[in-house]
């Protein structure tokens, strides 16, 4: 198993060089730059800024497009690179490539690189502030999904077309039908702003973090439900619970000891995925509820064009992913002796 | 702004706060009373602050820190914004406007006792200038002698004509005069740094650990895209006279959720960087703590002149584009679309400059009669050429695209032109802007300082800014002529001809004058509406506080 455990890990880094590849060539290709605003500034202050920023290279405009260092506007860019189109294209590979080989560099390093549009800060700053706070959501959201998925999914399984199973079940409907920027404005309407439970934002205390953790959960917890049904479904099915039954066990312990076991096998599973993505965060909570973990940044870093923090978050995404499934694999292996490392 | 017509505006305004103060019993939209306890003011912050180092900030949100951190030689009235002695205590002016001395106040001193003196400001401006500092509004310091040649790479740091003649005098040089330099003094961008705590911890001097300021507040804690937590400086000169005890920006880009914790009493303001949707303001009009104020903005469509772009394109037609501008109702999407409080534009300066003594344009009418007879001379309509299909371009956002169908529906029922409109993402609606692949494309335009030529030199014809590539001999020299023009209503006159050209030529067609509506407690006070809605914290205070 350890030797499972150890190659799968090695296995990560080439994955994370894909990964950190094509997020980095995406960011570059995508049309607009991170310095285009409204209020232009000075062609030569760009400049300033993106020699700072590692989007020219004065090395590759001498190598291949020796003209741009004399340019003074932009139309007089745009105007040589048209009359060059392979110049101008060889320019821009070979700034990539640079760009690329820094970004690596820095990844290596183990540093994010300085973000784009917060001049002040980079971007490993935004991750450590944001991660703590994105996990205790994530964890308090896991926490309401298997807290609410399991007690209903079992009791849906035991009292199976009956009254429970269809309550539970229309719940887990609803539940994965209404999107959480549906929920979260609900839920504040009814218990904040209407009834003066909880803050209607932030996150300060106990009290500030349970809508967002529900509105976050709630949607896993219904999946959480279906699976554990389905699941418990199957296995009560099987020989040897009839032997458990036959034995004379009591009910409680057929379900709880022998059954839940099984059952559990497509909860866990699901589990790895789900818990990558709860735990790298979610913009839409996040911005409900003004939570400052790291989920915004998957949009607002890429609208931005902020090349270092959005590839940052993807690739921390990645990782959370791919130990996750490791994590699970492992675990189903322990839960399920069908299963057996290879 | 001169003096009769800056005081003219202080009635103004007085008169309309003093209406609001009678309706004082109208129902309000968040609580009544408010729900904090202590001397600290809950202000909705906008989006995370891009850099809050005054050398590299550029947005909005930032530098709206920068004002409560950092206090240039002079600041801002808090009714006007005319500037008053800040750092300085007082300064002269050379007879041919280009020698400023200023002399500073005695005893100043940083956050953390070091002496702040003459030399901090020189080395401050100096490294907006450097090209290693990159600061994106650095253009602002170009009229210093000196100051493009050193920020271009091309001239010496030692030529920058700012010089610390001793410890509590500045001298500046310019190289033309610019009549409005003063207003922008209290500007972040001239706002002193301390090279100490600079030098030190390099990119990261503007943490709370690290940041060493000479403001009104100092910044206590930072919690990226949470809150900004501010606290009254000890060390500020003016000390005695900021009334707060600190404040809280709540910063975050989701409007509804700030709307939710104003309604909750978790804010005292909204803050000059949210805005209530306009879905919101026919439920908020009429409410106590809700208002509506003019704002030094413009709302605009660019129509591409450039040569290389859409060849035969009949927007080249000067006779179309007044075709166009005459067939908009504006008067009908500031009343039913923009909701805000918005008024119809008849030009790119600003309504607010209009009590300033800046002549009024003449007014465009909505007049579709004449509009398809001039499209008919044109050569288009019945009888004429067909009129090809155009394209508005606009940012993605759901006020745009109503303006944007409402001008396609008007267009099309009076003129019986096709429109198409097409959003895209920000980057890359600028991108497009930005290399003219656009024919007609969405604009705001916001003024920088309190003077018309913030509006009109994006029409130069060798500025970046100028997205149409319009080009007129005649307006480039009303306006350089403006620049040399000391009084203030002979170069109104002046812009005010130039801004005739270009509504004759309408390289762009104006929409609507922009407003500002906030949320703010009643028990907020000392808040003075103004025409760039900056509001120092050091003049807020909260009725009824410990």
């Amino acid at each position: 198993m350890i030797r499972f455990v150890l190659r799968r890990i090695l296995g990560i880094f080439p994955i994370l060089l894909v990964v950190f590849t094509f997020s980095f060539v995406l960011m570059r290709v995508a049309p607009g730059g991170p310095f285009d605003a409204e209020k232009p500034v000075p062609p030569e202050v760009k400049r300033n800024l993106e020699l700072r920023y590692r989007m020219r290279e004065p090395w590759c405009e001498a190598r291949f497009l020796p003209a741009l260092q004399g340019v003074r506007s932009p139309d007089e860019e745009r105007a040589l690179r048209r009359a060059s189109p392979w110049a101008s294209r060889a320019e821009r590979v070979c700034t990539g490539l640079f760009q690329y080989g820094w970004m690596l560099g820095n990844y290596v390093r183990g540093d994010f690189g300085p973000s784009y549009k917060y001049k002040d800060r980079s971007v490993n700053e935004f991750i450590r502030a944001g991660m703590p706070v994105t996990l205790q959501l994530g964890l308090l959201a896991v926490t309401f999904a298997l807290g609410i998925g399991l007690v209903a999914g079992l009791v849906a399984a035991v009292y199976q077309n009956r009254w429970p199973d269809h309550l539970a079940m229309i719940a887990a409907l609803l539940g994965i039908s209404v999107p959480n920027f549906v929920l979260g404005p609900v839920l504040i309407l009814v218990f904040s702003l209407g009834l003066l439970w909880f803050p209607p934002a932030r996150w300060e205390s106990l009290s500030h973090v349970f809508l967002p953790g529900l509105t976050l959960g709630s949607a896993y917890a219904a999946y959480v439900a279906r699976l554990t049904r389905g699941g418990m479904l199957e296995v009560v099915r099987q020989d040897f619970i009839r032997t458990a039954r036959a034995k004379g066990l009591p009910e409680r312990l057929v379900i709880l000891r022998h059954a839940l076991r099984g059952g559990l096998l497509p909860v866990v599973s699901y589990l790895g995925p789900a818990m990558a993505a709860l735990f790298t965060g979610s913009i839409v909570v996040e911005r409900i509820f003004n939570v400052p973990g790291m989920g915004r940044y998957f949009v607002d870093a890429a609208i931005n064009r902020d090349i270092t923090l959005a590839m940052a978050v993807v690739v921390v995404n990645a990782v959370f992913l791919l130990v996750a499934n490791l994590v699970v694999d492992v675990v189903l292996g322990i839960l399920d002796p069908r299963v057996r490392y290879e | 702004m001169n003096r009769a017509s800056a005081r003219a505006l202080v009635v103004a305004l007085a008169l309309e706060s003093l209406v609001g103060a009678c309706e004082r019993d109208r129902p309000t939209f968040g609580p009544e009373t408010r729900r904090h306890r202590d001397n600290v003011l809950y202000v909705g912050g906008g989006s995370e602050p891009e850099s809050i180092d005054p050398g590299k900030s550029y947005d909005g949100p930032g530098i709206d820190v920068i004002r409560e951190l950092f206090e240039g030689l002079l600041r801002y009235d808090p009714k006007t914004l005319e500037p008053l002695p800040g750092a300085a205590e007082s300064w002269e002016v050379s007879e041919d406007g280009r020698r400023y001395v200023f002399t500073l106040r005695e005893g100043l001193v940083w956050s953390d006792g070091t002496p702040l003196t003459a030399h901090d400001f020189e080395w401050s401006w100096k490294r907006v200038l450097a090209p290693e500092t990159a600061a994106q509004y650095a253009a602002l310091f170009w009229d210093i002698e000196g100051g493009k040649a050193y920020n271009l790479g091309s001239g010496s740091r030692d030529d920058v004509g700012v010089r610390a003649l001793d410890d509590r005098t500045l001298e500046v040089r310019l190289e033309r005069p610019v009549p409005w330099f003063l207003s922008l003094l209290p500007f972040a961008p001239f706002c002193p740094v301390p090279r100490h705590a600079v030098e030190r911890h390099g990119m990261a001097w503007t943490r709370p650990e690290n940041i060493v300021s000479n403001g009104p507040f100092r910044l206590v804690r930072w919690i990226p895209n949470y809150e900004i937590v501010l606290e009254r400086n000890p060390t500020y000169w003016d000390r005695d006279d900021v009334r707060l005890d600190g404040a809280v920006l709540v910063v975050s880009e989701d409007t509804h959720s700030m709307l939710r914790l104003f309604r909750a009493g978790e804010l005292d303001w909204l803050g000059s960087n949210v805005r209530p949707p306009p879905e919101y303001v026919p439920h908020l009009r009429g409410k106590a703590d809700y208002r509506e104020d003019r704002y030094l903005g413009t709302y605009f469509y660019w129509i591409n002149l450039r040569e290389d772009r859409n060849p035969g394109s009949p927007l080249k037609d000067r006779r179309v584009r007044r075709a166009l501008l005459l067939a908009t109702d504006r008067e009908a999407i500031v009343r039913h679309v923009a909701r805000g409080g918005q008024r119809p534009a008849d030009g790119v300066v600003p309504d607010i400059f209009f009590e300033m003594g800046y002549p009024r344009p003449s007014p465009v009418p909505f007049d579709p009669e004449e509009a398809r007879r001039l499209l008919a001379e044109a050569g288009y309509g019945p009888g004429g050429k067909r009129f090809p299909t155009i394209e508005i371009l606009y940012n993605t956002h759901e006020g745009h695209r109503q303006i944007a169908e409402a001008i396609q529906q008007m267009w099309k029922r009076h003129l019986g032109i096709e429109v198409r409109i097409e959003n895209q993402e920000w980057k890359v609606f600028m991108s497009n802007r930005l290399e003219g692949h656009y024919q007609l494309a969405r604009a705001g335009w916001i003024g920088d300082f309190l003077d018309p030529y913030s509006f009109l030199s994006q029409f130069l014809s060798d500025s970046d800014a100028n997205e149409a590539r319009w080009k007129n001999a005649e307006f480039d020299r009303l306006l350089q002529l403006a620049l040399s023009e000391p009084d203030t209503r002979r170069r109104y006159a002046l812009y005010a001809q130039a801004e005739a050209i270009l509504m004759e030529e309408l390289p762009v067609l104006p929409i609507y004058y922009y407003s500002q509506n906030t949320l703010i407690g009643s028990w907020v006070r000392g808040f003075h509406p103004n025409a760039q809605d900056i509001h120092p914290l050091r003049s807020l205070w909260l009725e009824a506080a410990p």
